[in-house]
């Protein structure tokens, strides 16, 4: 994937109008299908996200998910555990197994919060980190704004 | 027919990516169960093809519900999108249909509706004794059934999104008898 298109991808992320028909045109060229004209900014976060190396998707979804991790999941230290694992690259299975049975001590709605932060890191887990971004926005319209600026700001490089 | 008709007709396949979380998620339901269950699992993939052990066969039985009312929090929870619940669904059903052949059905028994109860508990045994099972129907379990484990992600798709089954787009159908591969030599 070349530069100029990861710039493109950054613009489009930030939402800039402008660079709607460009990326189109750009993706055409390389034989990719194009993405339609609508979509929120989540949507374009979604989109782009499916088009980038899985590595540079989890790498966005950890830093994502370790912002709200210190205020909802503080009381998890097996999920703090494995996220950190996932983010030197090393996640198994019994890191997953803890995490799961960690949402499920609090999924029964008591912990709400909580519950969707543990979601989110089951999800990069999982290897679904659009997933995990989308879960963190339910979380607070705030982070998507922030959400913005991860996955440009990993773009710019 | 013109393209668009034919592209619909297409037979969707669940991906690699699809299969493995569809399997990873089985591990993760069962990793809650007790200790006891976990280990008459382990050693119901482990034993000779044939041999019976039946209470290993029980405790896993009990453990069942556990697992599935742990799929069940994960198909409901907020957080798990409408396309998951499809694609979960797409390798579900797949599972299902390729061990629906005679000869698996030879060893668990059950005719349409327990035929499909046995293999959803094949499924919901996970990976690995889906796959011994696969390779040597022996290794199933007479009149061993999880009802519960064959439309799970489909009918919580329904109670969710609005009524319906998810539209897969596999051109298959789970139903015991539709594998015409797997009852061919039976005929």
């Amino acid at each position: 994937m070349g530069s100029s298109l990861h710039q493109l991808y950054a613009e489009y992320v930030r939402g800039d109008e402008a660079v709607v028909e460009v990326l189109h045109d750009a993706l055409l060229e390389r034989g990719e299908r194009p993405f339609p004209a609508e979509g929120d900014a989540s949507v374009r976060i979604e989109r782009v996200m499916a088009c980038l190396p899985t590595a540079m998707q989890r790498a966005i979804g950890c830093a994502s998910v370790r912002r709200v991790l210190g205020d909802h999941g503080r009381a998890f230290p097996d999920v703090a555990q494995a996220l950190a694992l996932l983010e030197r690259g090393e996640p198994n299975d019994e890191s997953r197994h803890a995490v799961f049975a960690a949402w499920r001590a609090c999924s029964d709605g008591v912990k709400p919060e909580a519950a969707r932060v543990i979601w989110a890191v089951w999800m990069l887990l999982r290897e679904m980190p659009s997933i995990a971004l989308r879960t963190v926005r339910m979380l607070d319209d705030r982070e998507l704004a922030i959400q913005i600026e991860l996955v440009a700001g990993a773009l710019d490089g | 027919m013109t393209d668009e008709e034919a592209e619909i007709e297409l037979e969707v396949l669940p991906t690699l990516e699809e299969t493995d979380r569809f399997w990873s998620l089985i591990e993760d339901a069962w990793a809650t169960q007790s200790d006891d269950a976990k280990a008459a699992r382990a050693a119901l993939i482990a034993r000779q093809p044939g041999e019976e052990l039946d209470d290993q066969v029980a405790i896993v039985d009990d453990a069942l519900d556990g697992v599935m009312d742990n799929l069940r929090a994960v198909f409901e929870f907020e957080g798990c999108p409408q396309s998951e619940l499809v694609a979960m669904d797409r390798v579900l059903e797949r599972a299902l249909y390729a061990i629906d052949r005679s000869d698996i059905q030879a060893v668990t028994d059950g005719s349409d509706d327990g035929f499909l109860y046995a293999r959803g508990f094949i499924v919901a045994m996970g990976k690995a004794f889906y796959s011994a099972v696969l390779l040597d129907p022996a290794m199933a379990i007479c009149d061993a059934e999880c009802e519960t484990m064959c439309y799970l992600p489909a009918h919580i798709h329904s109670d969710r999104f609005g009524g319906s089954f998810p539209e897969t787009g596999s051109q298959i159908s789970r139903e015991s008898g539709n594998n015409g591969d797997g009852w061919a030599a039976a005929e």
